[in-house]
């Protein structure tokens, strides 16, 4: 089994949308991966139906074989494109939250980085802005030594500077065997850690390619491919 | 994993309540201080304007302590799973099973605990040694009269509290199936959990009614006989009326679970 996400045939109707049209869609072990369309194109939706927070329509979506259930939820570190912080809690509640329910997690990894950012572990997450909420959640799922991290518009909400270490932080903290998945429209950002694309739009693939085939062959980057497919 | 949940449940609630129940707890002990020092002394206005004061306040706190209860039950539900901490509660390790009845279980000991602290701070204003010993002599009394009488007291007062304890089960189980079922609703979650709470209470009145032949079929037994009906004829009324409510609440517990399962399993569709 080399493969950590596989799709088949997986469609998602919402009412009055189709959100998914039957994807095929196989992801290896150890690659870092944009998923990359435009806004509404289903990026989201996959990756919650990767974390079972939503039900196929139709088709299956497979994490190491197996379907989205307890097995998976131990192996996936999910960031969603919201902050799913409970306001009330310190850092330091939500970090222990995170090390009591996730047996893959690391305590020391988590501090380190909220020291290397000072963020306060003792300061309630209602006091902080949403940049640092956002940082605080990337923290926390990063700490996780998982196999698979679904990472939803990790670089949305933060300034410039900030995204350059959320991108550090993403390629310094998972190990060679893990799977990165990164959806996103900001391409130039990433485009320098990613070893392979996925272009998605209206809930289908258009391309999946390596970053250095698009380099190499078509002698352009990324983000000049992806104004190329999605021209309005 | 359930013992986790149940953990961080009971750190996430006892912050509210515990407050409240120190407020309810400093309001009896102030009323009854109130109480004794203006027993035996002659009528006053002066004294009794802050006095009832006090005990409105008191009243008051009462009953914010119940409806908090009833609150911090749909508040904790609804708000750690249904909207944006939905995120990290669905992916945890844990299966919906276990988020279900951890919430049932922690609501369910902080309403217990919620009535109990409202009745022990309503005999804490009123009981003092003698009438407590009244109260005990004549509960022994009335044990008594229903013993000889072939009534088994003790064991009406089991049934009653086990009915008690089922109702609560299905009643937290009924909010939890509304605000599901309310949530796929886009854009008036709250007035379709409300609908949907009503509904499932017209149903139980009418699954509930189902007992009137019972009823009905006891007054014609007991109009025909002379002299009404008997005590150990009461005792079997009630019995029969208490068992009917067990079965009911276990009914609808278990349908109301299911709907609730289904749903986050299924139609599970977060903001």
């Amino acid at each position: 089994m080399d493969n950590i996400l596989e799709c088949r045939n997986l469609v998602k109707l919402f009412p009055n949308c189709m959100a998914l049209n039957g994807v095929d869609l196989e992801i290896p072990k150890g690659r870092i991966i944009g998923l990359l369309g435009p806004n509404g194109s289903g990026k989201s939706t996959l990756m919650k139906l990767a974390n079972g927070l939503l039900t196929p329509t139709q088709g299956e979506i497979l994490i190491n074989g197996k379907a989205p259930g307890v097995e998976s939820k131990k192996v996936v570190s999910y960031l969603p494109e919201r902050t799913y912080l409970t306001e009330w809690m310190t850092v330091q509640d939500m970090t222990d939250l995170f090390a009591d329910f996730y047996a893959d997690f690391n305590k020391e990894k988590a501090f380190g980085m909220f020291k290397r950012l000072a963020i306060n572990p003792k300061l309630r997450i209602k006091t902080m802005s949403k940049g640092t909420k956002e940082k605080v959640q990337l923290i926390l799922v990063m700490s996780r030594e998982a196999e698979l991290y679904l990472l939803d518009e990790p670089i949305g909400g933060v300034d410039p500077a900030a995204r350059d270490f959320i991108l550090d932080t993403i390629i310094g903290n998972y190990n060679e065997n893990a799977t990165v998945l990164i959806s996103t429209h900001l391409i130039s950002d990433v485009e320098k850690v990613l070893d392979d694309v996925i272009f998605i739009n209206q809930g289908g693939i258009v391309l999946k390619a390596s970053v250095d085939d698009i380099r190499e062959k078509q002698d352009k980057s990324v983000d000049a491919l992806f104004r190329e497919v999605f021209k309005c | 994993m359930l013992g986790k949940l149940i953990k961080h449940e009971f750190k996430a609630t006892a912050r509210i309540y515990l407050p409240f129940f120190i407020m309810l707890f400093l309001f009896t002990v102030v009323n009854r201080v109130f109480m004794q020092m203006n027993a035996g002394l002659e009528y006053s206005p002066q004294r009794m304007i802050p006095q009832t004061i006090l005990m409105i306040l008191y009243v008051l706190a009462v009953v914010i302590v119940l409806v908090l209860t009833l609150g911090v039950t749909v508040q904790r539900f609804y708000k750690n799973l249904m909207t944006d901490e939905g995120y990290l509660m669905f992916t945890l390790p844990v299966t919906q099973d276990q988020l279900i009845l951890s919430k049932l279980i922690v609501a369910f000991v902080w309403n217990i605990f919620s009535t109990a602290i409202a009745m022990l701070s309503f005999l804490g204003l009123f009981m003092d040694g003698k009438t407590l010993q009244l109260f005990i002599e004549e509960l022994g009394r009335l044990w008594q009269t229903a013993a000889e009488n072939q009534v088994n007291l003790t064991w009406l007062v089991i049934l009653f509290g086990t009915t008690f304890l089922f109702g609560l089960v299905s009643g937290i189980l009924q909010l939890y199936a509304s605000i599901v079922i309310g949530c796929t609703s886009s854009r008036h979650k709250i007035l379709l959990g409300l609908g949907v709470y009503l509904g499932f209470n017209v149903v139980s009145q009418i699954v509930g009614s189902l007992a009137l032949p019972f009823t009905s079929n006891w007054l014609v037994t007991i109009s025909a006989q002379k002299g009404g009906p008997t005590p150990v004829q009461y005792a079997e009324f009630f019995q029969g009326m208490l068992l009917f409510g067990i079965i009911l609440s276990i009914v609808f517990s278990v349908a109301f679970y299911i709907i609730t399962r289904m749903m986050l399993k299924r139609k599970l569709n977060l903001e």
